[in-house]
């Protein structure tokens, strides 16, 4: 990288009045680490408590998607893992957004495209009845969570949720997802 | 009675069986949900379904917590209804008067009980 493209680079970021990008390894101390500079930030350009802790749930739940879902995962020398992701964490029309992006096996595309597709349709009011059927039941097959990730981004946000796939190559396809405060 | 300390990731947790109070006190996101609830839950669980014509308190305050912590604390409060039927189980969920996510938490979860008292506190 030049140090040229590295400005343009910089130039594009701060063009989307980005407060957080990150494109890299994800970890519970990277998770940390970056609420407590969002807690900081937040809190100094005295953001409404109600929103800054809509963009720290947002955050939390997009990052640890990350590490629990992206294929891209290596190993610590401490035997945990590390998972390759991206989060951008800014504000447009005066409202925040957060958008994540990370690789997806092809296979398991069709089932979560379904899933995003039915809760970004959904009223307020279906996703608050969807929320409390799941938790009523057992995770879905495969979750690693509680299965309502999705659903309670979708209920904090102030505008239906946007995601596509994307070909990445023969085997993966590029999953992002956007949320706006 | 028992006191585990908060970190980062999960809440100061107060637990005391022979007043039969227990309380959650900060932010709830570990890496692993169930591996840090279920040693904790679990014992709890036995006890309070072994109570009756006992009074049982119970105390949140939240600031912050993860989908798969919001799991732990719904199958909790389904469990406070439950023993309600021979129990009074009172609840308290406090949160900061401008935090409209932990308050609407908090509504959520009340919406499904009916036998408890639920009751909450603007700090």
């Amino acid at each position: 990288m030049t140090l040229n493209s590295f400005r343009t680079l910089k130039g594009m970021i701060e063009a989307e009045n980005v407060i957080f990008c990150y494109n890299g390894y994800f970890s519970q101390e990277i998770i940390i680490a970056v609420n407590s500079m969002i807690k900081g930030k937040l809190s100094s350009d005295e953001t409404k408590m109600g929103i800054s802790q809509k963009v720290l749930y947002m955050f939390v739940e997009q990052a640890q998607n990350i590490t629990r879902y992206s294929p891209d995962q290596i190993q610590n020398g401490d035997q945990t893992t590390m998972s390759y992701g991206s989060i951008a964490i800014g504000t447009e029309n005066d409202k925040f957004y957060l958008v994540c992006s990370n690789r997806i096996e092809k296979a398991n595309v069709p089932a979560l495209r379904e899933k995003l597709e039915s809760i970004s349709m959904m009223s307020q009011e279906d996703l608050k009845a969807l929320f409390k059927e799941k938790m009523r039941s057992e995770a879905d097959e495969g979750s690693k969570g509680a299965s309502i990730g999705f659903i309670e981004m979708a209920r904090k946000s102030s505008e239906p949720i946007e995601f596509d796939f994307i070909e990445n190559d023969e085997t993966f396809d590029c999953f992002t997802l956007k949320v706006v405060i | 009675m028992i006191t585990i300390a908060s970190t980062v990731t999960t809440p100061k947790i107060t637990i005391d069986t022979q007043k039969n109070f227990y309380s959650f006190e900060g932010e709830s996101y570990p890496e692993d949900v169930n591996a840090f609830f279920d040693p904790i839950m679990d014992p709890i669980v036995v006890h309070l379904k072994k109570q009756k014509d006992a009074t049982i308190e119970f105390e949140f305050f939240l600031t912050y917590f993860n989908s798969a912590s919001t799991k732990v604390f719904y199958n909790l409060f389904m469990l406070l209804e439950d023993v309600s039927e021979f129990n009074s189980v009172n609840v308290k969920w406090k949160h900061h008067e401008e935090d409209d996510t932990a308050e609407e938490f908090g509504q959520d979860f009340m919406e499904d009980l009916v036998n408890v008292n639920f009751n909450f506190i603007a700090i």
